[in-house]
């Protein structure tokens, strides 16, 4: 029984967070153009659309889940991408803090690739399912209700939850009782949410920058068994100072000596912390494919 | 290493894996079988989860809705998953300590003289058993979330985990903290 993937709906998450890890990872001659102030930021981004696009549709023909063939649409609306980048470039190259911290170039596109694709993916649904311009000013206004319930005690976390949606009924037929435009029933404030919230579909931590998650850590403790001293095997052949690095992040031991801190390791090696965290996203790269070719492997061996 | 550290640096390196689509999906039904009943996962399906972001997704939402289905078995049953710590007093001259509760009992077996290798072993009652599946997956934590021991318990309701630590004495710790058993 294969899994039937609504991907603009329940499986959404996976779909956007998939497409902003490929197009930040592709995105390094992107952020190059910008820095040149003589490029148009118009043409700059098209070409970059169009980098993207060539990318995933030669990834269409192999897809088995018809991920990449949902993605393309996403990205037709180039001019309003074009609009995006001109409103947020000096984020885009790396000109911008945010609470303090310097907001990186990665983290920029991320942020703004997540706002672009919701907005293509409620304007995709709306044309694909004949949504009304009425349906959506319910939605407009059911929002704003439901944002009102949220403020008042007891203070909700997420708007995504069952309960929320009851107190939000709850309050439609106390507050609005005359107003037959806005839902009143629990199941179709949710099926609304489903439908056009962003709240639905949380930022990941990882749609952005890649910080470990635990669905992955969980997912590798599922499959340690049997590959455990492969890896272990392929990160003996990185060098000492990647070795050293994979210590400090995750404290692996692997390498020849134990650092105290990272700010001691980087003294040492006379490393800035950018050119630190650049080494180390260029390890983490490196020892992915070792990963997955370990991983393809036991797939291949499995599929014969 | 440690599989707990390769398990966090997995963590970081497959944050950052692009779904390709070329290696398919393990089906629901599969999932759901390698969760509860049987067969385990083979080892082509194990390296499907290194290889797909998707497929990790899909076996993450399976094993939240089969950990739910044991948690409510658990509740409706009224099962007792906490142990209370053992009285300050308690002493060993056997070199085992018991911890008794309603529903399962810890045992610990003292393994050397200094007490830094132990052997835990859990002992499930029915109403903790009833609840579980085949291929259930349970783990042994105290208050402050320090794992003691993990693994899948065997007909009997036994699970068997051993212990070394030189700078955490389990037999202190069994006097200051809970236990709790939960479904991983």
């Amino acid at each position: 029984m294969e899994i039937e993937r609504d991907w603009y709906g329940v499986h959404w998450r996976l779909l956007r967070s998939n497409l902003i890890r490929l197009c930040v990872r592709e995105a390094q001659p992107f952020f190059d153009a910008l820095q040149s102030e003589s490029d148009e930021i118009e043409q700059v981004s098209m070409a970059f659309v169009e980098q993207v696009i060539a990318n995933i549709s030669k990834r269409v023909p192999h897809d088995q889940l018809g991920l990449w063939q949902n993605a393309l649409p996403l990205l037709a609306n180039t001019a309003r991408f074009a609009d995006c980048v001109a409103r947020d470039v000096d984020a885009l190259r790396g000109q911008m803090k945010r609470k303090g911290r310097q907001v990186t170039s990665k983290q920029a596109l991320g942020q703004l690739l997540w706002h672009f694709l919701e907005q293509s993916r409620r304007e995709f649904v709306a044309m694909e399912k004949g949504v009304t311009a009425d349906r959506i000013k319910r939605w407009e206004r059911l929002d704003r209700v439901s944002r009102e319930v949220a403020a008042q005690p007891p203070i909700t976390d997420s708007r995504c939850t069952d309960e929320h949606f009851a107190a939000v009924a709850v309050f439609v037929k106390t507050h609005h009782p005359d107003d037959r435009n806005l839902p009143r029933k629990p199941s179709t404030i949710r099926q609304y949410f489903l439908e056009f919230s962003d709240t639905c579909h949380e930022l990941g931590v990882d749609d952005t920058i890649c910080l470990p998650n635990e669905l992955a850590a969980e997912a590798w403790a599922q499959a340690a068994p049997g590959q455990e001293t492969d890896i272990w095997e392929a990160l003996g052949t990185l060098s000492a100072m990647d070795r050293a690095i994979l210590d400090i992040e995750c404290d692996t031991t692997l390498g020849d000596v134990r650092y105290m801190s990272k700010e001691s390791f980087m003294r040492e090696h006379q490393l800035d912390t950018a050119t630190y965290e650049a080494h180390l996203q260029d390890v983490l790269d490196r020892v992915l494919p070792l990963v997955q070719h370990i991983a393809r492997g036991k797939w291949d061996g499995g599929e014969q | 290493m440690s599989s707990r550290n390769l398990h966090k640096l997995m963590a970081y390196v497959l944050a950052r894996q692009v779904e390709s689509g070329e290696y398919g999906a393990v089906s629901e039904q599969r999932l759901r079988e390698a969760l509860t009943d049987g067969p385990d996962l083979d080892d082509a399906e194990r390296a499907l989860l290194l290889l797909s972001p998707v497929a990790r997704d899909d076996w993450d939402r399976v094993r939240r809705e089969v950990l739910d289905d044991v948690r409510e078995h658990w509740m409706g049953s009224g099962a007792d998953t906490e142990l209370v710590p053992l009285a300050a007093s308690s002493a060993s001259d056997t070199g085992q300590i018991d911890v008794n509760g309603p529903d399962f009992t810890v045992s610990l077996f003292q393994q050397d003289h200094e007490g830094t290798t132990w052997v835990i072993l859990v002992q499930l009652g029915p109403n903790l058993r009833a609840g579980l599946y085949p291929m259930s997956t349970l783990r042994l934590i105290d208050d402050e979330g320090l794992e003691w021991a993990r693994g899948r318990p065997d007909a009997q309701g036994e699970l068997i985990a051993t212990w070394h630590n030189d700078e955490v004495s389990l037999q202190e710790r069994a006097k200051g903290h809970r236990l709790r058993l939960e479904p991983i």
